[in-house]
């Protein structure tokens, strides 16, 4: 058959089940990084040398690591210390908790712009450092790490992408495959973007907004 | 667990990787050489008052933002040649990774432009300068030095970006620990030398820009 006699109808059906896929690996690592990365910058903040040095030291090793080299790390290492796992899920939990590492630093970052005095004043009033985290200190931080945590989310859902490198069905996977099918690889990459950028521009527009109105000295 | 950690294995790998290292620093220079070069215009047509032109290379910027990077690439090389333009692995990998971050370094040239303030743009143009004349002489050299940390931490994005041209097979350091992995199935020695690799690669990189940033103060 003729390559050019395909209706493109199918393939956007087939493309738009496989996005599917991808929002729901998406909301997957960024629940699952921003909770993790919470809790790194929360325990980070506390100053205790034991949280500090290995938070530290998780940080420094992912970020001098590409991600794609993580998810073969995960990939060929894991298995030989007898830990088996369907693919897909070291694959989630690969990229969770390198991004948690880049979404600490976004928290901390956030924390550290409150002034210390207020950590001070709440002490002074004989709070606990868990309860003037919560009641002070977070909400004022959340508002600082907001923008570019949505920024960062938007990164997360690109880069979901990489989960097509291990042979694992999501868009990017579906559009190499609709591509050799039906032999018109541009049309069809230029569509799985579309659908990648439909997804993402609301994202990234919403963290523009946020920066804009948080955006004032106090 | 029957297993042991091949030193002699990597001693003898190191070599190769060594090549696949030189590969994606190569790459990486490339791109952010490039990209730098190619977004200075068009960074000066994002700040024009012309609504149809700024707005035109704001949706550019947002096109590039907004799609995986991965899918420009494969574009490039599985897309192009459906019309008729045949690139080999390392061009239309630069192809691909240039777009993508000419978009970024228009928006660190554009704050760039903005930090310089109206005033010597006035007074530029009050001692009689061409317009110009005001961007080659004023405006230009103190952007790019006000971009200069943010086209650093640019280029240290570059290197991590370079390891996505493993899906089409350019030579660069993850595609050598692959075949490396494949061929000899020692993938725990080689990917961990791998990511090594790139870790002394990354830090040494930032570490350098962090002492540049520090010994020059920004400002004029």
């Amino acid at each position: 058959m003729n390559s050019s006699s395909y209706s493109m109808v199918p393939i956007f059906y087939s493309l738009l089940k496989a996005s599917g896929l991808t929002l729901y690996y998406s909301v997957a690592i960024v629940s699952l990084g921003t909770l993790m990365g919470l809790i790194l910058a929360a325990l980070y903040s506390t100053g205790r040398k034991i949280f500090k040095a290995p938070i530290s030291l998780f940080i420094f090793l992912v970020r001098g690591i590409p991600m794609i080299v993580h998810l073969f790390l995960f990939f060929y290492v894991l298995p030989l210390f007898g830990l088996r796992f369907p693919a897909i899920y070291i694959a989630l939990v690969g990229l969770s908790i390198a991004n948690s590492a880049y979404i600490c630093e976004i928290f901390r970052g956030g924390i550290e712009s409150v002034p210390h005095g207020q950590t001070a004043a709440f002490k002074s009033l004989g709070m606990s450092y868990w309860a003037g985290m919560k009641e002070i200190i977070l909400p004022q931080a959340m508002r600082n790490a907001l923008p570019p945590l949505v920024n960062w989310w938007v990164i997360m859902v690109k880069l979901t992408s990489l989960i097509s490198v291990l042979s694992l069905r999501e868009l990017t996977y579906a559009g190499r495959e609709m591509s050799t099918f039906t032999g018109r690889p541009f049309t069809v990459l230029l569509l799985v973007a579309l659908i990648y950028f439909c997804i993402c521009f609301p994202l990234s527009r919403f963290g523009d907004y946020l920066e804009r109105r948080f955006s004032y000295i106090h | 667990m029957g297993y042991y950690f091949d030193i002699d294995y990597i001693i003898r790998s190191l070599p190769l990787l060594g090549k696949g290292a030189l590969m994606t620093i190569e790459v990486s220079a490339a791109t952010i050489l490039l990209s730098s070069i190619f977004a200075l215009p068009l960074a000066f047509l994002r700040v024009s008052k012309n609504k149809y032109i700024s707005g035109a290379m704001y949706y550019y910027v947002q096109v590039m933002r907004n799609t995986p990077t991965l899918i420009k690439i494969y574009i490039a090389y599985f897309g192009l040649p459906s019309l008729g333009v045949m690139l080999n692995p390392v061009a239309a990998g630069l192809l691909a990774l240039v777009t993508d971050h000419i978009a970024y370094v228009v928006e660190i040239y554009r704050a760039g432009i903005l930090s310089v303030g109206r005033g010597q743009v006035q007074a530029a143009k009050a001692i009689g300068l061409r317009n110009w004349q005001v961007n080659y002489h004023i405006v230009i050299p103190q952007a790019f030095i006000q971009s200069l940390p943010a086209l650093g931490n640019q280029f240290v994005i570059a290197i991590k970006d370079s390891s996505l041209l493993v899906t089409i097979s350019v030579m660069e350091l993850t595609m050598v620990g692959n075949r490396m992995a494949e061929a000899t199935g020692n993938s725990y020695e080689v990917f961990l030398v791998t990511a090594l690799i790139y870790l002394v690669i990354i830090t040494t990189m930032s570490l350098f820009l962090k002492t540049v940033e520090k010994k020059k103060r920004f400002t004029y």
